[in-house]
């Protein structure tokens, strides 16, 4: 969808704007810079070039605002734009007296050519041009402080509304409502029966949910008392060390005990490592295995099993002539050869069997290596204990030294524990999935999650059925699923394409700064490095951040956007202006710019080489009436008369 | 191959189990070890409803014919195949062996394996307590090994 | 409005809709259509409604 602005004109508005026409019609017409002193409607312009492509309400003080004079009784703001090449005119009529206003279209395909009330565009653009997105083309400096702003979403929207993605979840709410309606209308045609199964499934089912989420609350309850607790055991543990410390003997045997500790946890890492290691070779668990695999590879070798001849030798042997032992193979010996064959194994099952009789052959193992680990880790363990008690009894001996706040201490520690344990009881009974362990603690859909999810299913299912539309309910589902996952995985991409390309544009605007988003949730976010903390980030970073953003978002959109803007460099330092003025409007079919004389140097004149280019100016003249001029001569040469704001 | 646990033993080992230092299927093969050197099995009704795991894990994979070894061992001595009938030990192989499995085991031999497994997980849990650690049940499960008394030490 | 979707639309559907493997070749491409069609604004009740039937799913209740 191409939009193009062809000109407007306002009657009777402040600023002095009595009866100005502003035509971009003649082509092409690719950039317009209007310099519009200030005091001469700029703002004004911004604000109702918003509100005809939005439709968007006014206040009566709004409407009342925008009179020209106190005398004026009525007034006018029209647009005139292309849609695909297709001409429209909105009108915004005011009327001053009685505060209000209305909306007029005139669309060329209507023959009369005659006007109609409200906005009629293609739905198309309705749909798109909501106030907050007129905002981004009809570019209003706020927004470029807003699109920053974590918590309005504004970049993110911006994206999906311009790629369309909104309309993804509007399919999506499409599909619920035809969920709904279809359950309605089972519900409608069922008969009394029926009707009250489909109630008591609807009771059954939202007492499971509840059910649920009480469960849920149960379950981060405990996890929360769980944690507090485990907290609170730190902290005992901590001032129990800290009592022990009092005692100077005590704390150092108690460092050296930690040490100790430390190097035990060490040895027992190493030797259960070892363990494992032993424990997963048969032949190493007990001497006897060993004895035993042996001797089965000693029989097998002793028979002479398996045997060399396969039953494939006989298969072969039967389709011969003549046997290998030079007599004809007849019908019954054939027979007899087949039915010995029987008896012997395949040639891969013979092989299978020389692996087996090789791997037993080659087993060998060290017999005491298990006992070595075995013993080794008992020692250890010994030893972990004896330090154990070695620490609980300077724990004792403060107590005995009449350490009461000590022994309270221990008292509350022993009663964690025990705390802890239960918690960790009914924590496990209420969220196992294991059904072995379900089975143990007779867990069942009344107090285990897992378990409840499977009911809250269950009757889920069960409601649909009841009202016959089980079938279509899973199908739905299946295709929010897909909608919801191609929408998100789209808008992931889109949003690293505009960030991409708005650095691009950053690294070029502002090269020196390496000004950079480094992410857009749902709202643009920059690298926090190059911010420094007390002054944030300029008027001017911002909007060149703002800029880029824009434009990569609008370039590459489905929809072809004029871009139209209020003193777009006023904010920029020279060097920036220049390439603000190099860079953007290449990007933009079309561009207008209100300007300020002193935008100017490094702004304006970046046009002057261009071809293409229109130059409007407007100023008030001596009886406070607006004037527009065109031409390049001009605009170069205006200078604002004195006395004028 | 599909191996399936005893009902209780998930319960029993469930204080150690922490992959992959010890798998569920370590405590599956020690039972197995302690089932197939007493030459005893237990029956379906004792096994899950579900299998565990399919096929051997990683560390187990260079086992599976020692492990084929032992099942064939332990079948031939409950069977009281004498040790020159040479037919009936080929026969014997030949029931349990399947050359296309990696496990090198068919169903029966996989049947049975978890039946000798569930057997062992019977005589082990008769002689510990549900093990708390990797290191104490290492330490307990030497001493099955050793114990005297135990019928199926050496 | 003949342009085709934009192309990171277009490789979503492609990606989701190759991977949704228990479907059938009908189902997706209508499905695709349909998403198509919605970006436009262009679709009524029923095209979603046919879309939605075409889903294959499995309805079998434990009881």
């Amino acid at each position: 969808m191409d939009l193009r602005v062809l000109g407007w004109r306002y009657e009777n508005i402040r600023g002095g704007l009595r009866d100005v026409s502003i035509s971009l019609d003649s082509s092409p017409g690719r950039w317009t810079l209007i310099q519009m002193p200030n005091g001469t409607g700029k703002t004004t312009t911004m604000s109702l070039l918003r509100a005809v492509f939005s439709g968007e309400a006014l206040t009566p003080q709004e409407v009342y605002d925008l009179r020209a004079a106190d005398i004026t009784e009525t007034g006018l703001f029209e647009l005139r734009m292309s849609v695909n090449n297709k001409p429209f005119r909105i009108q915004l009529r005011l009327d001053f007296k009685n505060r209000t206003h209305q909306y007029w279209t005139a669309r060329s395909e209507v023959r009369s050519g005659g006007l109609e009330e409200g906005i009629s565009l293609p739905k198309e653009l309705k749909r798109l041009l909501s106030r907050d997105f007129t905002r981004l083309f009809v570019f209003d400096g706020e927004l470029a402080k807003e699109i920053r702003t974590v918590g309005k979403d504004r970049a993110a929207n911006a994206i999906r509304i311009l790629y369309r993605l909104d309309h993804l979840d509007m399919l999506n709410i499409k599909v619920g409502r035809l969920v709904e309606e279809q359950q309605q209308r089972s519900a409608a045609i069922s008969t009394a029966t029926e009707r009250r199964g489909v109630a008591r499934g609807k009771r059954q089912y939202e007492t499971v949910v509840t059910r649920r989420t009480a469960l849920e609350t149960e379950q981060k309850e405990l996890q929360k008392r769980r944690k507090e607790m485990e907290g609170r055991k730190t902290t005992v543990a901590a001032l129990i060390s800290g009592r022990i410390d009092q005692d100077e003997a005590l704390r150092k045997r108690k460092e050296q005990l930690e040490r100790e500790r430390q190097n035990i946890d060490l040895s027992l890492l190493e030797a259960g490592h070892q363990g494992m290691s032993s424990l997963r070779v048969p032949a190493k668990i007990h001497p006897g295995i060993q004895q035993r695999l042996v001797a089965l590879g000693g029989k097998l070798t002793h028979l002479k099993l398996p045997k060399t001849i396969s039953v494939e030798f006989f298969k072969e042997l039967a389709e011969q002539q003549d046997c290998v032992c030079g007599r004809p193979v007849t019908e019954l010996i054939k027979r007899a050869i087949l039915e010995r064959a029987e008896n012997y194994l395949a040639e891969d099952q013979i092989l299978v069997i020389n692996q087996m009789k090789a791997a037993l052959r080659e087993s060998s193992a060290d017999p005491e290596e298990f006992t070595r680990v075995a013993t080794q880790l008992a020692s250890i363990l010994r030893q972990l204990r004896l330090n154990t008690t070695a620490h609980d009894q300077l724990e004792l001996e403060r107590v005995e030294a009449g350490d009461t706040e000590l022994e309270h201490l221990r008292q509350e520690n022993q009663q964690l524990e025990r705390d802890l344990d239960t918690t960790a009881q009914k924590i496990e009974k209420l969220t196992t999935r294991d059904p072995a362990r379900q089975r143990a603690l007779s867990a069942s859909s009344e107090n285990n999650i897992p378990l409840c999810d499977i009911e809250v299913k269950r009757c889920q299912e069960k409601l649909a059925t009841a009202t016959n539309t089980l079938r279509f309910v899973l199908q739905s589902e299946c295709v929010k699923t897909l909608v919801s996952k191609i929408s998100a995985l789209a808008q992931l991409r889109l949003t690293e394409r505009v960030r991409i390309a708005t650095n691009e544009k950053l690294a070029q605007i502002v090269p020196s700064e390496s000004l950079r988003v480094s992410r857009i949730g749902g709202a643009l976010e920059l690298e926090s490095r190059q911010l420094s903390s007390k002054t944030g980030v300029s008027e001017g970073q911002s909007l060149a951040v703002a800029y880029a953003f824009l434009t990569s978002l609008l370039t590459e959109a489905p929809y072809k956007l004029p871009f139209i803007v209020d003193s777009p460099a006023v904010s920029l330092d020279t060097a920036v202006r220049r390439d603000v003025g190099d860079l953007i409007p290449e990007l933009f079919d079309q561009m207008i710019m209100f300007v300020i004389s002193s935008e100017r140097e490094g702004f304006a004149d970046a046009f002057y080489q261009r071809e293409g280019v229109r130059y409007i100016t407007l100023w008030r003249d001596g009886e406070d009436v607006t004037q527009a001029r065109e031409g390049l001569e001009y605009f170069r040469s205006f200078h604002q008369r004195e006395g004028t704001e | 191959m599909s191996f399936v646990l005893h009902q209780s033993g998930r319960t029993f080992f469930r204080g150690i189990i922490a992959p992959p230092k010890f798998l569920m299927f370590d405590a599956y093969y020690c039972c197995l070890m302690a089932g197939l050197y007493a030459r005893t099995i237990g029956s379906l009704q004792d096994l899950e409803p579900d299998v565990f795991v399919n096929g051997y894990p990683d560390d187990f994979k260079r086992q599976s014919d020692i492990i084929a070894g032992l099942l064939v061992d332990a079948e031939l001595d409950r069977k009281g195949i004498q040790p020159e009938d040479r037919a009936s030990i080929e026969r014997e192989m030949v029931k349990l062996v399947d050359p296309t499995s990696p496990t090198r085991l068919n169903g029966e031999g996989n049947k049975l394996l978890n039946l000798y497994a569930a057997a062992g997980f019977a005589l082990i849990q008769d002689k510990m307590m549900p093990p708390t650690t990797i290191e104490d049940f290492l330490i307990a499960y030497h001493r099955y090994w050793h114990d005297p008394t135990n019928s199926s030490g050496a | 409005m003949a342009s085709p979707l934009y192309p990171e639309l277009e490789n979503a559907i492609t990606e989701i809709l190759s991977s949704a493997n228990d479907q059938t070749r009908e189902f997706r491409q209508r499905l695709r259509k349909l998403i198509e069609n919605a970006t436009l604004g262009n679709f009524t009740d029923d095209d979603v409604r046919e879309v939605i039937e075409l889903a294959v799913v499995d309805e079998e209740l434990e009881d």
